[in-house]
């Protein structure tokens, strides 16, 4: 049993962090478009990396856009955040090599 | 009232994110076509067959590879890996006994035998308790060398 709170503590953090751009928001109508107009930046270039400059590349990133940017926002802010700013960056190791730093074991 | 609403928004998000993740799968499949083969008939041929049987027959299987996949290449093992040592194994037990995965309790050792060391060590105060630890166990003897 003993620890068993630190990994509450970390997932915690963890999701506090993914939450914190839905937060944001909600909070904020001009952060809604810099997060929204920034995601659909993202996905429109990322859909013309691998299909050029055509219709294709039009006609997928509007339906991405809609179904990601318009229609569940949050969701993928929080799915970004996550997978290329917390993971690749090593922030997450972080964050649990500073809790189990300061709050031991046993 | 309120179940039917939240069932209505799980299936629709459920069926959109199938959706995106089609999409990004056939993203996958046409990079792979296009740079092995390249631009000609056989690489379209080769593109519907393979996006009709990942996307339409098997995508049960292939959409969960595929997410495993991403999150692998992304790092996420990594993160895992760090939470398990951060525990050094111990919080995990933990939980796994708390839910009845798995059962006992602590470790029991022979009175007189220094702990075994079960875990990698996971940070400086751990290193720390160990040490002390290793140093309260030590005998005379081996504490100052033979002589």
């Amino acid at each position: 049993m003993s620890g068993m709170y630190i990994i509450f503590l970390i997932a915690g953090v963890i999701l506090a962090m993914m939450v914190l751009p839905a937060v944001l928001m909600m909070a904020s109508p001009v952060l809604e478009i810099i997060i929204k107009v920034a995601l659909a930046i993202i996905i429109f270039s990322n859909i013309r990396a691998h299909f050029g400059n055509n219709i294709l590349t039009i006609i997928i990133s509007a339906v991405l856009i809609y179904l990601l940017v318009i229609k569940w926002a949050s969701f993928t802010a929080a799915v970004y955040i996550f997978m290329f700013l917390i993971v690749p960056t090593q922030f997450a190791s972080l964050a649990i090599w500073t809790i189990g730093t300061i709050f031991g074991r046993e | 009232m309120v179940l039917q609403t939240t069932g209505y928004l799980f299936t629709e998000f459920f069926s959109d994110m199938t959706l995106v993740l089609k999409i990004f799968v056939l993203l996958s499949i046409w990079d792979f076509v296009k740079q092995r083969i390249g631009n000609n008939f056989l690489a379209a041929i080769i593109l519907i067959g393979a996006a009709w049987f990942i996307l339409f027959d098997m995508f049960w299987f292939f959409g969960g590879i595929y997410i495993l996949i991403m999150l692998g290449m992304l790092g996420v093992s990594n993160l895992l890996i760090d939470f398990y040592f951060v525990g050094g194994g111990s919080a995990i037990k933990g939980l796994l006994r708390k839910v009845g995965i798995i059962r006992g309790g602590k470790m029991s050792r022979p009175p007189g035998q220094p702990p075994k060391i079960e875990s990698p060590v996971s940070s400086a105060v751990d290193l720390q308790k160990r040490q002390q630890q290793l140093r309260r166990n030590q005998s005379p003897a081996t504490k100052w060398g033979r002589r």
